[in-house]
């Protein structure tokens, strides 16, 4: 298990440096927690990666105001009609590129193709936030097509879901956005965790959930507590249920934890005997040697 | 809860440097995009001038009886920052009052209030030699037809005038999402277009300015999970969301949750925005709840929640 632990960090950190295979990478977030934070951490890692050739930047804005100092092209496109912007994004893509798009969400469903295939090649790497948060369009025409988001997540080689450390009930999450109300300390904070999705070559999906450190770019994994959480659980449903004291003492725990029991000294000592049933005498034991119930073997 | 008489009243701090607007987001090099978000019930009023207070004069009027911006270093003819207040829902009377109590100014006089039409606006600026650090548009009194010509006429004038001392412009936009109510709304992807066009003009006015935009975040208006691709409450969520998204600092005015108190008009909150202003000019936002009590004469008394 500590190597798969161990394997995950290595791969976030592959991911974030472009090493891994992953041409396109989608980052799913809302107003409680942008994922502007990861965009930071993004850049940061692949600005001073070790990789001999550091990649093209290129920023296509659609939400974006004031031009990123890493950004080696800025290319604003909002209000841009698709022939306009077929028109205005000339990449050069015979080097190595990182495109970014701030965000789908101005992206008509229709157009997401076209729009994808001004982009993509082999040397292209597409990383692109698109915010849940914001309501999506519905097709009069077609309400039954799948909705841009699906597209996305279905071309998406690499998914990171973004939210606020501190909250991890969707419904509660749901609660805040659509009140508009950011919890004081807990939203759009530099720590945040992330549902991270990646799709292998061969199609197995690996699915990790981190915590992001994106000032002191740490990342660890959040293991997954629903055990302990249900125990504390029964602990609390116990509480106050009876004027009787029905729960235990951490000091009883502990005493309880330490009794030896039975069997694991059967173990210790005959362990190596296998399935057999083993009998050992004991001096007050009364053994019959008529016994006309005794088992022959 | 104790009243709000036994609490220590606490100065407006939007910023982590303790100040309303900070001299951070003055930089040239940054342009800041900010909401203040209000209910039905808590109108901003107050709180927008204020804001222009600081912008203009670096002192601040809250949490005092009598206030008197000419103590301060800067003058209205040179002032701290430019203000260019543009409302789409009010006319100047609406803040006269206010602006003449305790920013000493006479907002409706022809020296500030300066007519929406493109040209009309220009010769107001070239004929005002005085080129005050104040400008007024009320496009509910002068039409809106023009009005994103002419804020970017006014800004780009301001920008010039001021060239060899160049200093920021702020920006106030009072609901402009009202552009998006009064168009014909019946295809639901040329809704969008506009919406998106909107958000285009408010971002090449903010290529030149900080912008302050008030907007209204009333539960009913926030609702996006209508089957009416033009339903106002879509149509509203959809650019207020997409604004959240770009902005840097969230102000939001509510009605207090636990009801009607006779000594609390209602909460304030301060809140990061989606983007890391802190990266970007090195200040950040100071998340703070406060409550605040509004008098008749429009003195405003601020606590820590």
């Amino acid at each position: 298990m500590s190597a798969t632990l161990a394997s995950s960090t290595v791969l976030l950190n592959r991911i974030l440096t472009l090493k891994e295979n992953s041409p396109f990478i989608l980052a799913l977030d809302t107003v409680v927690q942008s994922s502007q934070y990861l965009t930071k951490e993004f850049i940061y890692k692949v600005t001073n990666s070790t990789a001999s050739q550091k990649p093209n930047i290129v920023y296509l804005s659609f939400e974006t105001t004031n031009v990123p100092t890493y950004a080696s092209e800025f290319i604003p496109l909002l209000g841009l009609t698709l022939p306009q912007i077929k028109e205005k994004v000339k990449l050069n893509l015979s080097q190595k590129t990182l495109i970014i798009v701030d965000s789908f969400n101005y992206i008509k469903d229709t157009e997401l193709s076209q729009f994808l295939q001004l982009l993509i090649s082999p040397n292209t790497i597409i990383y692109g936030t698109y915010h849940l948060s914001v309501p999506s369009v519905k097709s009069v025409d077609n309400p039954n097509k799948p909705s841009l988001l699906t597209k996305l997540q279905f071309i998406a080689t690499t998914i990171f879901d973004i939210k606020p450390l501190s909250i991890d009930d969707d419904e509660q999450l749901d609660y805040l956005i659509s009140n508009l109300d950011f919890p004081i300390g807990s939203s759009n904070q530099p720590v945040f965790q992330a549902n991270v999705v990646y799709r292998r070559k061969s199609g197995r999906s690996l699915i990790y959930k981190f915590s992001i450190d994106s000032n002191t770019h740490e990342y660890n994994i959040v293991q997954n507590d629903q055990e302990q959480a249900d125990t504390q659980d029964d602990q609390e449903l116990l509480d106050g249920l009876t004027t009787f004291n029905l729960t235990t003492t951490q000091k009883q725990k502990l005493v309880k934890d330490q009794v030896e029991l039975p069997y694991l000294e059967a173990q210790h000592s005959l362990g190596s005997v296998g399935g057999a049933i083993v009998y050992e005498f004991e001096k007050d034991d009364d053994y019959d040697e008529d016994d006309p119930y005794e088992d022959p073997f | 809860m104790s009243s709000t008489s036994d609490l220590q009243q606490q100065d407006l701090s939007l910023y982590s440097d303790n100040t309303p607007i900070s001299q951070k987001t003055l930089s040239p090099n940054y342009n800041s995009l900010n909401l203040l978000l209000n209910s039905q019930s808590n109108k901003p009023t107050w709180l927008i001038t204020s804001l222009i207070e600081s912008c203009l004069f670096d002192t601040n009027y809250i949490n005092k009886f009598t206030n008197n911006p000419e103590n301060s270093a800067y003058t209205i003819a040179s002032p701290r920052s430019h203000v260019v207040f543009a409302s789409f829902i009010n006319g100047s009377r609406v803040y006269s009052k206010l602006f003449k109590k305790y920013l000493k100014l006479d907002i409706e006089s022809h020296q500030f209030h300066s007519q929406a039409h493109v040209k009309g606006s220009l010769q107001t600026l070239k004929r005002g030699k005085q080129t005050n650090g104040f400008q007024f548009i009320s496009f509910l009194e002068d039409g809106f037809e023009n009005w994103f010509d002419t804020l970017i006429n006014k800004l780009e004038q301001l920008r010039k005038g001021t060239k060899e001392n160049r200093k920021k412009i702020n920006l106030f936009l009072e609901n402009p999402e009202l552009v998006l109510y009064l168009q014909d709304q019946s295809p639901s992807h040329q809704q969008r277009e506009a919406t998106n066009e909107l958000l285009s003009k408010l971002t090449q006015l903010n290529q030149l300015a900080n912008v302050f935009i008030v907007s209204s975040s009333d539960k009913q208006l926030l609702d996006w999970s209508s089957e009416l691709n033009n339903d106002l409450s879509l149509i509203h969520s959809d650019f207020l969301l997409k604004l959240v998204h770009k902005s840097d600092l969230i102000v939001q005015l509510k009605a207090l949750t636990t009801g009607r108190a006779d000594d609390v008009t209602g909460e304030l909150k301060v809140s990061r925005g989606c983007l890391d202003l802190t990266s970007s000019i090195g200040v950040d936002a100071s998340e703070k709840e406060y409550i605040y009590l509004a008098n008749k004469e429009g003195a405003i008394k601020l606590f820590y929640r």
